[in-house]
């Protein structure tokens, strides 16, 4: 009797298990039909829980708008978890669309599992995507310029500034327009004891990657990658090896002076806090960060200008590359589906819809009928009047303004934020050995994804 | 004296390791009872004020916790028996029975210790997937259904058991399998539950695997869904930390109660008697 009992005991927790490994996945997958006959279209997406409400929000209104779709959002995690799993991810377990950011679209254009948004707009009669300002449609297009993907919300890199300030250390505005003179205002922000810090730096290099394109020079050879796949860093050639032998010495005094806020600060915590508190000259980061500076302090005073080229002879000045978040159709097979993503991303793209992700995520649109929604008009000169700065930055730059076209961009960034982080630590230490240790990060990432090509 | 003043430096070097192990701990709950607008404010202050529940309220309100918990403790259900169970066998056969490549096997186990997970995550998310696992428990469990270090650990603790245990037994008529359960098993319990234990945290820490391998909300784990507080666009610090602090509770509670276990069988095997 008492081994029978054991016996079935065991017998019921296997029962348990097995039936428990087998349970999930009931929900519907994206490409089907679900109960309403509605084709599902699956979100992948990286907003964290603020902002997935916001679009979540857009989604219902697409799910009423029509029906024919019904679509979902599912968080999977950072933009890069979420490049990762895609790159991992079998084509019938594909999302019908995914979240990711401009500076990736090299490579997701040559990636299998990106379905070009271009196929669609060539046989939609509604020419929706030529009212979008020209940098953000180069900045989601492959070298061709065929689009392949689309923004949900527009930002640009620059820097945040405490006006009042920069006119107490004795410049104005209009001086600041390279890197050689914001570093001076920095400098004197901290010398005449105004404030703890001049300047804080992003954390992942995309400043130093900015202030060399906006000098216009190339990081990679190939002409940055327009000319064919670069093989190689540039990083000790030519104009490059100058502008940034000039870039890290402006940048290094500033740390010799003690001028910076720490390399690598976080940014919510400790950047915002202290620019917001006015303890801080220049805050370098995207416009999307105005909402956390409003939230934090709602009556602090600050512009935003965009990222400047290292000396006067810079050859974008006051223009910017657009950045932010967007979106790309997955290459599921299933047209009907893939159909969906697009109409999904049309409806995203909708000036209404433009005014209201903005207003609550500090984005800006990015076109004339999503700037001049009267309540993003309204919402904007209440909080962040710096906006009409963005949305000019945007008018104004060239067309072809963006940094390399190159499938390894993360491999780039953290090269150049090694670089900044080495001079940071050691801003009396040997800069050559640091950007030899640069160009070979870079040059061995390149090798790597020609190997994997191969 | 000398031996005094060495005892004192000691304690005061670990009461120093101690405080710099807890701060953060202490800083996430008291920050996640204060107002958004007090944290981060400079100068900073410990205590609030104002103390408020709001950013418990918001996460429990837009963080389905309950739904997300229950697929964590199936995952628990699923793995911790699975590695007590097939490592407690593996280790018995690599303490107790002599057979051809023995060593070589176990050092292939132990080899196996030395690889990172990285490393074989997406080869073993293209299996899953090859496997129809996508979405479901054992597709979420199934790299864990097995731990190298809980065999390594129970063998050196069934390795210090006296040989006269499995004479006597012999002596008394007990089979191979009766043995292992009524003698070697209750006899491994504290390194058994410290395994379970470790386990427990591991299996409840698991992000990016489960992650991975599933896709549809109703599968996600509480680590997942508390990561969402907290991605690059994210602002609402005190949410953060109140998450944060939530889905402390559950190991702090598995560890006060398990915490001699731990140590126990931390040690066990360690000296042979």
């Amino acid at each position: 009797m008492k081994k029978m009992k054991k016996l079935l005991s065991i017998i019921l927790a296997g029962a348990l298990c097995l039936g428990l490994c087998a349970c999930g996945g009931g929900a519907g997958d994206s490409g089907d039909k679900n109960a309403d006959g509605k084709v599902e279209v699956v979100w992948w997406t990286s907003y964290s829980q603020e902002n997935m409400e916001y679009v979540n929000t857009m989604v219902n209104d697409f799910n009423t708008s029509q029906d024919k779709y019904h679509a979902t959002l599912v968080n999977q995690g950072s933009v890069s978890e979420i490049r990762t799993k895609l790159a991992g991810t079998k084509q019938e377990n594909l999302p019908s669309l995914f979240n990711g950011q401009p500076i990736t679209t090299g490579y997701y254009a040559s990636s299998s599992f990106t379905a070009p948004i271009q196929d669609f707009l060539d046989a939609d009669e509604d020419k929706w995507y030529d009212e979008i300002y020209d940098v953000v449609r180069t900045s989601y297009s492959d070298l061709d310029g065929n689009v392949i993907g689309a923004p949900c919300g527009v930002s640009c890199a620059g820097w945040f500034v405490n006006v009042e300030l920069v006119e107490q250390a004795g410049y104005s505005m209009d001086q600041i327009t390279n890197f050689e003179t914001l570093a001076e205002v920095a400098t004197a922000i901290k010398t005449k004891g105004l404030a703890d810090y001049g300047i804080v730096f992003g954390a992942n290099g995309v400043d130093l990657f900015d202030t060399l394109t906006l000098q216009g020079v190339d990081i990679l050879d190939k002409d940055n990658g327009y000319d064919g796949e670069a093989t190689k860093c540039i990083f000790g050639e030519g104009e490059t090896a100058k502008a940034l032998d000039k870039t890290l010495k402006i940048y290094g005094e500033l740390y010799k002076k003690d001028v910076a806020l720490t390399y690598g600060s976080d940014t919510n915590g400790e950047k915002v806090p202290q620019f917001a508190a006015g303890n801080l000259g220049f805050f370098y980061a995207t416009n999307s960060y105005a909402q956390r500076i409003i939230l934090r302090n709602p009556n602090f005073e600050f512009t935003f200008i965009p990222s400047v080229p290292t000396d006067a002879n810079g050859t974008y000045v006051g223009q910017a590359m657009s950045e932010g978040t967007g979106n790309y159709i997955c290459n599921t097979g299933n047209e009907e589906e893939m159909q969906g993503a697009y109409e999904l991303i049309k409806f995203i793209c909708k000036a209404e819809n433009q005014s209201y992700f903005a207003q609550n995520t500090g984005y800006v649109p990015y076109t004339e009928a999503g700037y001049n929604q009267e309540d993003y008009q309204a919402w904007m000169t209440a909080n962040f009047p710096a906006a009409a700065n963005v949305k000019e930055m945007l008018l104004t730059s060239a067309k072809d303004l963006r940094g390399p076209y190159t499938s390894i961009p993360n491999a780039l960034l953290s090269a150049c934020g090694s670089l900044y982080s080495d001079i940071a630590l050691d801003p009396t230490g040997n800069y050559s050995d640091f950007i030899q240790s640069a160009i070979e990060q870079i040059d061995e990432a390149i090798e790597i994804q020609a190997l994997r090509k191969q | 004296m000398i031996r005094k003043t060495r005892q004192s430096i000691s304690l005061i070097l670990k009461i120093l390791l101690g405080v710099a192990y807890v701060t953060p701990i202490i800083l996430a709950v008291l920050f996640s009872f204060q107002p958004s607008e007090e944290i981060g404010a400079i100068p900073l202050h410990l205590i609030s004020d104002n103390p408020t529940l709001e950013h418990f309220k918001y996460v429990l309100e837009h963080i389905p916790v309950l739904k997300y918990l229950k697929n964590t403790f199936i995952m628990m259900l699923i793995c911790i028996p699975c590695q007590v169970f097939l490592a407690s066998l593996a280790a018995y056969s690599f303490a107790f029975f002599n057979y051809k490549g023995k060593e070589f096997l176990f050092s292939i186990y132990l080899a196996a210790m030395m690889i990172p997970g990285e490393v074989v995550i997406m080869t073993n998310y293209m299996t899953v997937q090859n496997l129809g696992l996508v979405d479901t428990y054992l597709g979420m469990t199934i790299t864990s259904l097995v731990g190298v270090t809980g065999i390594f650990m129970l063998r050196q603790n069934m390795k210090s058991l006296p040989k006269e245990l499995w004479e006597a037994a012999k002596v008394d008529g007990c089979k191979e399998m009766t043995y292992f359960f009524k003698v070697v098993f209750p006899l491994s319990t504290p390194v058994i539950s410290s395994m379970a234990i470790n386990s427990f945290i591991h299996v409840y820490n698991a992000y990016f695997w489960p992650m991975l391998v599933t896709s549809d909300d109703s599968m996600r784990t509480v680590q997942i869904g508390m990561a969402t507080l907290m991605l690059s666009d994210s602002s609402r610090y005190g949410e953060i930390l109140a998450g944060a602090v939530l889905c402390m509770i559950i190991p702090v509670i598995a560890f006060l109660i398990g915490q001699d276990y731990i140590i126990k069988g931390m040690t066990a095997g360690a000296v042979k008697s």
